[in-house]
């Protein structure tokens, strides 16, 4: 390959700094976008009467599609103008000077992936919705029209006994007609909002079992650490330190990880509980539910 | 040994379960699939509530998988392949070519990713643009997966490849119409 030295190093010193100034404005962009759509989301989601939100979601979604084609542009310039750049691989001196280049420009590059992240994550919290107003509703709801059901045959009041989520007979005590009962739209949610409810209010005992998980992997990091400095370790009496050093690490994860694993069972449990509460009509479903996640988790410790 | 999970609720099967699903993502209601069927609405809600929680408890996924199988022979059903959504003769035939020319289901499948991430519903945009529901989409995407499975098995990977390529480049042109029609891209005017 003919080449002129000089030029490429120059023509790298110039791509280096145009794609760090190139990133910057892009940069610019990004945060002057986000900033401005951030409010723009939280009040449209406060505002969309819509039960599903779907004006919001489909303007989450055209904000979250802006943000990702700022990432898609300095990636493809990233792979273009500095990854498929051409050194000649036997120059020490250029090969080098590419390699700094690559990596001053991944760098660059993932500073602004994390900074897209960030807004991702800020986009995402715009969004919320009242779980505890929409099942109140369903409670209201049924306070309301519980004892103001007739049967369709003779006239006579029906009660309610409770929350129906599927559409339902009822005998009449009278007649013995059968009555189809269908809930509102609203008391139809019910199994689903259940447990999306029944998740929020449980939400900080995950967290907990989540913080625990992260000590868990701490102690598994140093464990493993002290394995790899015994095995490496020639003299015998920092042998047998390390040795006792990495049986009290061991002890540690062990506690930590039965400790994660009583949290989650803890959380899960919780939430079941909350979950059955708000719907009691599949308790024994739920139940069902419940020890398949169970065994899920406990499955999936054991392979790590 | 069958699978218990797999028998049917209050008469109704998987396979009946899964074509109403997929027949009410076409826009067919449910009352016109239940009468078809025989069957009550509070019978089919009930069971319809405990298909959801025998996916739950399945830890083999068997049952979503059959579903999902179900779901894409829905016009197959003995009872229900009648039913069909009012389409226009042009939505009629695009739906055939999707079933048979797999360059236009991965654009189309393209198209509707890039639709989504410029604010539009996506699934309204192939019906309004190609007369295609998403029901009707969504069961043509079954059968087309089905394929991309077969492929993998058979380690025909550049097969595979060639067509998680063909779907990205469609949608980076979508991409860009969807840009322009919105005034661009709020990158565009910065330059390297």
């Amino acid at each position: 390959m003919n080449y002129n030295p000089a030029a490429m190093r120059s023509e790298m010193q110039d791509t280096q700094q145009r794609f760090v100034t190139f990133v910057d404005k892009l940069e610019i962009k990004l945060k002057e976008f986000a900033e401005a759509s951030l409010p723009e989301l939280t009040e449209m989601n406060d505002n969309d009467e819509d039960a599903y939100k779907q004006t919001y979601h489909r303007m989450k979604s055209a904000v979250l599609g802006q943000v990702d084609s700022i990432r898609k542009k300095a990636y493809d310039v990233l792979e273009e103008k500095v990854m498929l750049y051409q050194v000649p691989w036997e120059d020490a001196a250029l090969r080098q000077q590419f390699m700094d280049m690559r990596n001053t420009c991944q760098e660059r590059y993932t500073q602004l992936e994390d900074l897209i992240q960030y807004y991702r994550e800020k986009i995402e919290e715009t969004f919320s919705e009242d779980l505890e107003a929409k099942y109140q509703y369903i409670l209201d709801e049924y306070e309301r029209i519980k004892d103001k059901f007739l049967c369709t045959q003779c006239g006579g009041g029906l009660t309610i006994d409770k929350i129906y989520f599927t559409t339902t007979y009822i005998a009449c005590p009278f007649c013995q007609t059968q009555n189809t009962f269908e809930p509102s739209s609203q008391a139809k949610s019910l199994e689903h909002l259940g447990r999306s409810l029944a998740e929020k209010r449980t939400a900080h005992l995950l967290k907990a079992s989540h913080h625990n998980g992260q000590l868990e992997e701490d102690a598994f990091r140093k464990k493993h650490r002290l394995e790899m400095d015994m095995a490496f370790e020639q003299n015998s009496r920092e042998k047998t330190r390390l040795a006792a050093e990495l049986a009290n690490a061991v002890q540690h994860w062990e506690n930590t990880r039965n400790e994660t694993i009583r949290l989650y069972k803890n959380y899960l449990r919780a939430m079941f509980d909350e979950w059955n509460n708000i719907n009691p009509g599949l308790t024994a479903e739920h139940e069902r539910f419940h020890e398949r996640m169970l065994q899920d988790y406990l499955d999936s410790k054991k392979n790590n | 040994m069958s699978n218990p999970l797999l028998d049917p609720i209050h008469g109704v099967s998987l396979y009946d379960y899964a074509t109403i699903s997929a027949k009410m993502a076409s826009g067919i209601s449910q009352e016109d699939l239940l009468k078809a069927l025989g069957i009550e609405n509070a019978v089919y809600e009930e069971a319809a509530a405990l298909w959801v929680t025998r996916m739950q408890e399945d830890q083999t996924f068997e049952v979503i998988t059959v579903f999902g199988q179900y779901f894409g022979e829905a016009d197959n059903h003995p009872k229900l392949s009648g039913l069909k959504p009012q389409t226009s003769a042009e939505g009629s035939q695009n739906l055939e070519k999707l079933k048979t020319d797999r360059h236009f289901y991965e654009e189309l499948s393209g198209a509707r990713i890039a639709a989504y991430e410029y604010g539009y519903d996506g699934a309204q945009w192939i019906l309004d643009n190609y007369g295609i529901t998403l029901g009707d989409f969504q069961a043509v995407a079954v059968h087309w997966s089905n394929v991309n499975q077969a492929e993998m098995g058979a380690d025909n990977y550049e097969k595979v490849q060639y067509w998680v390529n063909y779907q990205q480049q469609k949608q980076a042109e979508y991409a860009q119409k969807f840009a322009a029609e919105q005034g661009g891209n709020i990158g565009d005017d910065v330059e390297f």
